[in-house]
């Protein structure tokens, strides 16, 4: 009558001490199953239920216009409600600040008294680049690729996506490389290169991220 | 006369079958205060064979039910839950739990449905109360000790009911899609987002996406009307069940410890019947607690509806609800992992250890120094964190901005939209140097406040040499535009020049038929 499983498990010594019977064997077994099926339903439960979506639905490329028509470094910076950033024209070039708090995701608004960003939730306070200054969040405001284009439409330059820093403009410091690479765009279209400085356009790709370090 | 008594015995046995086996007689003699005119006692079997009352003791010991013991609290909690099911099931009828039309709805169940403003009211007067009631329950089974040996599965119970029913509150504060709810409710799942390891998937799986949306809205409305609640009812029907059938409602400490004379104990021990005395008692309740719903909906409480959401701009002053200002708080304090999930999952965790980590046998407070003092303690640091997490602690508005706040906030009524309508002259109305007596009473007190208000901003130094304008223009057909503007230099006091001025204007508008929303 006795089955040879069992005989087998008799044979383990732990089992033979706690004697287990066939019955008792069966049962964990099919609780066993049943747990499993559970924790698979739980998964399936998750699969069903988080979002599909494409995280970062603004994800787009928004157009300022021309250069020459933003703010300059003493006024307020460029809001783009829809876009969630700023653009900030600084002495060493252009920064677009996400304006969501790196805290809890409150929007952070423009005082210009104090030329600061100030979450109106829980108080954070960062600098115009968007770097920390006071208040509970963890790190600087993130920061998106903003990108200088020609007349056409050709990429002249863009942030650097993994520093995240000012992209120089012409007439700033920083603005040599910048006139270099306007210099070879222009070389495309058979212009000299002491021409006047070709127009240039301001694009802000909200698809692009770039977190800062949490030192700055 | 066969047939009468014939007829006479069907309907005792139809009035048995609906009541419970309690006859017509019995019913009668229940409400004239006679003893029970059967033997055995038909209202003790009616707790076996009703499914209402079997969740309920048959009798009680007399010293449980005197109201400085329990104050009610219990009970009061369920009758808000209560209120709030019966109450959510009618509102469900007009509300719509879409972003283009949630907000619509709950405008037109508040001014074109009648009696619609009115259950707004109660439904979130009654959640509020169901909120405080809970946490009052919770802290008298703690002060008294009643969460101890046979009661410790109860307290877990009750430790999960505290966290459903700030589920419940919580999940229904989106729903009207204003301003207040998008961004408290943003601020909420952003705190989830900081738990370790399932944060991400948690804060995507309630928002439904990267941001609060449409699937975000349903996935809250869902929580409200159907998960919680279902989880709630069953959980407090195990909270109920082991008082009924498992350990009974605890008596006063000094008397199931003290030492006390054997006629005294007696009394306070004699067992008293659910039905009909405390039935009677909890019915009456029940009514004083439904008339001061009401009374307060009418005539008090407003439940507040702000403007409709808008995910491009986070309000000034975002204030959490006041039963989770402690939290708010404790995210003013530092970072949001360890003061925004860690403290308050810790909090919550200790609640739920504690029948396990307090070993002291004793429930009299005598005896108990150390468990009422860590009480204590642990109440005037929620109070603390409260006062922390009000919208004025930590938050520092520029001061023009603080002004226009404080004169016509972004939310809600203030001084200048309280003028009436007929008392707004059209011009423009400096703040110095008007000749206020010219003007209604009304004007020109909400002018001088300004005046004052920028005097003390001047005297801060935060606005040096403020000046503050007001300007009335007749819009449209009774509606007036109100321009609030503010200028002050940025140069320390002494040289004046024009185009260093600088300037903070809010504008807003005034109907003529404004509502008391606005």
């Amino acid at each position: 009558m006795e089955l040879s499983l069992s005989r087998l498990l008799s044979h383990l010594p732990l089992l033979a001490r706690i004697q287990l019977n066939r019955r008792e064997v069966l049962s964990y077994a099919w609780l066993g199953a049943l747990g499993a099926l559970g924790v698979a339903a739980i998964d399936a439960g998750l699969k069903f239920a988080l979002p599909r979506a494409a995280p970062g639905k603004l994800g787009g490329v928004f157009d300022l216009g021309p250069l020459a028509n933003l703010p300059t470094a003493d006024m307020p910076p460029l809001s783009r409600p829809d876009g969630r950033f700023w653009l900030v024209t600084t002495p060493q070039g252009l920064i677009a600040v996400q304006n969501v708090c790196t805290h809890l995701d409150c929007l952070c608004n423009w005082d210009e008294q104090a030329r600061q960003f100030v979450c109106p939730c829980h108080g954070s306070r960062f600098s115009a680049e968007g770097s920390r200054l006071d208040g509970p969040a963890p790190r600087a405001l993130d920061r998106l690729v903003v990108q200088l284009v020609d007349a056409h439409g050709a990429l002249v330059a863009e942030t650097d996506p993994h520093t995240g820093a000012p992209l120089p403009t012409p007439g700033s410091p920083d603005s040599q490389t910048l006139a270099d690479d306007a210099a070879m765009a222009s070389e495309e279209d058979e212009q000299p290169a002491e021409s006047i400085a070709p127009e240039l356009f301001v694009r802000v790709d909200t698809g692009r991220k770039i977190i800062m370090a949490t030192s700055s | 006369m066969f047939r009468i008594t014939h007829l006479a015995a069907a309907v005792d046995a139809r009035a048995r079958a609906i009541a419970a086996g309690l006859s017509i007689s019995e019913l009668r003699a229940l409400l004239r205060g006679d003893k029970p005119g059967e033997r055995p006692n038909p209202r003790y079997r009616a707790h076996v064979i009703s499914f209402l009352l079997h969740i309920r003791p048959r009798t009680y010991p007399l010293a449980s039910t005197w109201f400085t013991h329990t104050f009610r609290l219990g009970f009061f909690t369920t009758f808000f839950f209560v209120v709030e099911v019966l109450t959510g099931i009618v509102l469900m009828i007009y509300y719509v739990p879409t972003p283009d039309q949630a907000y619509a709805s709950i405008v037109r169940l508040i001014t074109r449905v009648p009696f619609g403003e009115l259950l707004r009211d109660v439904h979130r007067l009654a959640g509020e109360g169901m909120v405080a009631c809970a946490f009052l329950h919770m802290l008298r089974t703690y002060v008294t000790a009643s969460y101890k040996g046979a009661r410790s599965f109860t307290w877990l119970t009750g430790v999960a009911l505290l966290a459903i029913t700030l589920g419940l509150a919580f999940s229904g504060y989106l729903l009207p899609w204003d301003q207040l709810a998008y961004w408290a409710v943003t601020i909420g799942t952003s705190m989830a987002a900081a738990m370790p390891w399932i944060g991400k998937e948690l804060n995507t799986l309630l928002r439904g996406g990267p941001n609060i949306g449409a699937d975000g809205l349903l996935r809250f409305y869902q929580l409200h009307v159907i998960a919680l609640p279902l989880a709630a009812l069953l959980l407090l029907g195990a909270h109920y069940y082991k008082v009924a059938r498992g350990h009974g409602l605890s008596l006063p400490a000094h008397i199931e410890e003290g030492d006390l004379p054997p006629a005294e104990r007696a009394a306070a021990t004699r067992r008293i019947d659910f039905i009909p005395d405390l039935l009677a008692h909890e019915v009456f309740l029940a009514s004083l607690g439904g008339l001061a719903l009401i009374a307060l909906a009418l005539f008090v409480y407003d439940a507040p509806l702000e403007r409709h959401a808008n995910p491009q701009r986070t309000p000034l002053e975002t204030a959490a609800p006041w039963f989770f200002l402690w939290v708010q708080g404790l995210l003013k304090l530092g970072d949001k992992a360890w003061m925004g999930i860690g403290v308050p999952l810790a909090a919550f965790g200790l609640l739920a250890a504690l029948p396990y980590l307090d070993r002291n046998p004793s429930r009299l407070a005598r005896r108990r120094p150390l468990a009422l003092g860590l009480g204590a303690l642990g109440v005037a640091a929620l109070i603390v964190l409260t006062y922390l997490g009000t919208p004025g602690y930590g938050v520092h508005l520029p001061a023009a901005v603080a002004i226009g706040q404080a004169m016509a906030p972004e939310e809600g009524i203030g001084p200048l939209r309280m003028v009436p309508f007929d008392d707004l002259p059209l011009g423009v109305f400096a703040a110095e140097g008007t000749d206020e007596a010219a003007l209604p009473a009304s004007f020109a007190s909400v002018l001088s406040d300004l005046r004052r208000r920028l005097a003390e901003a001047d005297a801060r130094g935060a606005l040096p040499q403020a000046r503050g304008l007001i300007i009335v223009e007749e819009w449209q057909a009774d509606l007036k535009r109100i321009t609030l503007r503010i200028t002050w230099t940025t140069e320390p006091a002494g040289e004046t020049q024009a185009e260093a001025r600088q300037v903070y204007t809010r504008v807003f508008y005034i109907h003529r038929q404004r509502s008391g929303h606005d």
